[in-house]
């Protein structure tokens, strides 16, 4: 049992001091990530979509979830302005990517179906 | 046992060691010593887990060669309470209580060491392990729990007989899981203080750690009342004991904070106060162990006088001034992009409110724990607070929170216009203005408690109509039929609809409390054999008187056939056991019903037979054990993975990145 013991002590201290074995590295990368961008816009997206859900319950005046909506609204545009520039360094959108005719007509339907509104062109 | 002693001082070596390749690992840029000390920290968990395994196995075997077993055991003791001795006092508990720590630190490095984003693991490690290294010194040095016995002995003294329920089997270890887990939250915070990384990433990463606690710290103070109603015969479940408040003082803190940050993640608002209730709460764990293991306030739930309690109390003010020294040298960078409540009515307003009272009430809470300390250093005199100092002060702002528990749902974020209030509030209002004149037929007639009927009323309605309004929207806005929509409904957001459920739960456990607190009903009676009594709508019959002989005690107890409305119920067993080493125990039966509670006590009694019963009538007292359940069910929905409703949210997503482009809405 002695011996076990003495074993499991010495693995333990081979185990914990092996990283010492290797050479010094850092790998903590700082700022602000990808992940962390696409969670916060994910979020504000979220949040809008939220209060649109209570406007369809009853629960909002017209008057409140407009202004609501405004507000959050702007409350994601950073994060996804973010997003862009950032995909946009790392090439994987186009710059001049354009919406498709469909899916405007398509988000004329459910802003105007939900705000009463339409969108300019 | 030398086996146990050897690895609580190998663990405090490796905590050593630990901090140390932290402080190297972060001024030195230098990930070796980093990644030693997540090894190491995972190393202390199996330590600590063959220490506790050890100290366990002893308890099964009768080891009396350790002081703890001996105080604690005897050999007749059935094995399920011989395990549970190991929290059954003071160095076991706190032996278990760093056992667990290092099991929640081992998790936290586990979950994020592999991530590389940024190097708050690290600085969170930081705080746990200067937490376990106060455990391990304790453990060590002051409350050595392998200690040897002084004298041989054949057999232990044997646990005391009011520790041998189910209730306080499970009551602390399910506290000791909550305080635990709150060390998890506190050090991630403290850990945002030190980087300077302010944002909420630390209450998104701790969300769950948040819940866990708070389940446990709930579930760990119901557990301690169910055991008070089953065990100390006097026929409640709380009596504003200085240690019951002082689990409760954290449970209030915890649910301020569980709600604040909703306000942080949802509007950017109150990061300085959440950070400061997360201290708080941390702190108040601590200051219950205090209170708990100093014996400064005699309590029934207390370890005994012992110098560990003023050891805790060192270690409070240490924590206390770390986490105050820290956000006041980030306040400024705090209060930047802190946005202000803009309105007095909306959902963030009645969040801070609820906040505001919860801290409200804790803190009578602690005034009226500590004045008997403060009387007694400024006056000489022990002067004691009881139940209607507690009473007085807090129902009013128990009052307050049901209120803020129906009125929150019905206001909108940002904020509500009156005409939107008003249009909100005319349904629930009506509905349960009805609720009026059935509690004036009832009986129910005095001011505090038709308030609390009134508005608990008011919180249900409430939250059903959040449930059929949003059911209805499905059908009415996607064609869905109404088991679909509702189906629909509860899992696209498990947060929102699970919080509904534990707050149906939490009026269940309020009706519960406030009944059997206005509404009980005692008497005395002294029968004889044959004697029939009637209370309320029970006629008792005194039967017989019956003694027993079990394996480690004798008792006495009285049959007591019970009636209802003329209709045999059952047949009740109120008794007093006598235990070979330990003092006699009062064991009252109970018939419990979804009305009322119908609860006898032995009193005592006399040659000829006769007898002593207290008869107590608790209504709607088992509405606290069911709410206990829905509030459990409410949280287990809203931790469960949620499907979040996709519909309009690219669409949404689009509106925005057209607004980037420079068009928008008209």
């Amino acid at each position: 049992m002695v011996i076990l013991f003495f074993i499991l002590i010495l693995a333990s201290l081979a185990y914990i001091l092996l990283p010492l074995a290797g050479e010094n590295y850092w790998p903590f990368m700082s700022g602000g990530t990808l992940a962390g961008i696409q969670t916060e816009k994910k979020e504000g997206i979220q949040a809008i979509s939220d209060i649109d859900f209570e406007f369809e319950m009853g629960k909002l005046t017209e008057e409140d979830h407009a202004s609501t909506r405004e507000y959050l609204k702007r409350q994601a545009l950073p994060a996804l302005k973010m997003e862009r520039d950032l995909l946009n360094r790392m090439g994987l959108i186009k710059p001049k990517q354009e919406i498709s005719k469909k899916l405007k007509q398509d988000i004329n339907k459910e802003v105007l179906r939900i705000c009463g509104k339409k969108l300019s062109s | 046992m030398d086996f146990g002693r050897y690895s609580l001082l190998f663990s405090l070596i490796l905590a050593i060691f630990v901090a140390i390749g932290l402080t190297a690992g972060i001024r030195k840029k230098d990930g070796r010593f980093i990644d030693l000390s997540y090894r190491g920290a995972k190393a202390i968990f199996v330590f600590l887990t063959f220490a506790t395994s050890i100290l366990i196995y002893a308890f099964i075997t009768d080891d009396f060669r350790i002081e703890y077993v001996a105080a604690y055991s005897e050999r007749s003791l059935p094995l399920f309470y011989k395990i549970t001795g190991l929290w059954a006092g003071q160095k076991g508990s706190l032996l278990f209580w760093g056992w667990l720590l290092s099991l929640f630190t081992f998790i936290t490095v586990k979950r994020d060491e592999k991530n590389l984003n940024t190097l708050f693991l690290p600085y969170v490690l930081v705080f746990l392990n200067l937490t376990l290294i106060f455990f391990l010194v304790l453990l060590n040095f002051v409350t050595p729990p392998f200690e040897l016995a002084a004298i041989f002995r054949s057999d232990g003294n044997g646990l005391n007989p009011m520790l041998q329920n189910p209730g306080m089997v499970f009551h602390p270890p399910t506290l000791y899981l909550g305080y635990v887990g709150f060390t998890v939250p506190f050090a991630f915070a403290m850990a945002a203080l030190v980087m300077g990384d302010l944002g909420d990433w630390w209450i998104k990463k701790t969300r769950a750690w948040i819940l866990f606690s708070w389940v446990f710290l709930t579930l760990g103070i119901i557990f301690g009342g169910w055991w008070a109603y089953k065990e100390l015969g006097w026929g409640g479940v709380w009596a504003w004991d200085p240690v019951e408040n002082s689990s409760f003082m954290p449970w209030l803190t915890a649910t301020a904070f569980l709600h604040s940050v909703i306000i942080q993640e949802k509007r950017g608002m109150l990061k300085i106060w959440n950070l400061v209730l997360i201290l708080l709460t941390f702190s108040l764990c601590i200051f219950g162990t205090f209170i708990t293991r100093s014996g400064i306030i005699s309590s029934v739930h207390a370890f005994g006088q012992s110098p560990v309690g003023f050891v805790f109390l060192g270690f409070l003010f240490v924590t206390l001034a770390t986490g105050i020294y820290l956000i006041w040298t980030r306040y400024d960078q705090l209060k930047e992009k802190n946005p202000r409540i803009e309105a007095f009515l909306s959902r963030e307003s009645t969040f801070l409110y609820n906040n505001i009272i919860l801290v409200g009430i804790c803190f009578a809470t602690f005034w009226g724990t500590i004045f008997p300390l403060i009387s007694e250093a400024v006056k000489g005199v022990k002067i004691s607070v009881g139940p209607p100092f507690f009473n007085t002060i807090n129902s009013p702002l128990f009052l307050l929170l049901l209120l803020l528990m129906a009125v929150s749902p019905l206001l909108g974020w940002r904020k509500t216009s009156s005409k939107g209030i008003l249009k909100n509030m005319v349904v629930p209002v009506s509905l349960a203005t009805v609720s009026l004149p059935l509690l004036y037929i009832s009986g129910i007639r005095e001011f505090m408690p038709v308030f609390f009927y009134y508005l608990s009323v008011f919180v249900i309605v409430t939250l059903m109509r959040e449930f059929y309004l949003g059911t209805k929207a499905g059908v009415k806005n996607h064609g869905r039929g109404w088991p679909a929509s509702f189906r629909r409904l509860v899992s696209i957001n498990r947060r929102r609809y699970g919080g509904f459920i534990v707050h149906i739960g939490m009026v269940f456990i309020v009706l519960g409390l406030a009944s059997y607190g206005y509404y009980q009903y005692k008497e005395d009676f002294g029968l004889i054999k044959g004697q029939e009594v009637t209370v309320k709508n029970y006629r008792l019959k005194y039967v017989d008187l019956t003694n027993l002989d079990r394996w480690n005690y004798n008792s006495v107890g009285s049959l007591i056939e019970v009636y209802k409305s003329g209709e045999f119920k059952g047949t009740l067993k109120p008794e007093k056991r006598f235990y070979k080493k330990q003092e006699p125990t009062t064991e009252v039966a109970i018939m419990s019903g979804v009305s009322e509670d119908l609860y006898l006590i032995l009193g005592g009694w006399n040659r000829d037979g006769s007898i002593t019963l207290t008869v107590v009538i608790n209504p709607l007292l088992s509405w606290i054990w069911t709410g206990t359940g829905v509030v459990l069910f409410g949280i287990v929905w809203a931790v469960l993975p949620t499907r979040r409703r996709e519909d309009g949210v690219d669409v949404i997503e689009k509106e925005i990145i057209m607004r980037l482009k420079g068009t928008g809405v008209e």
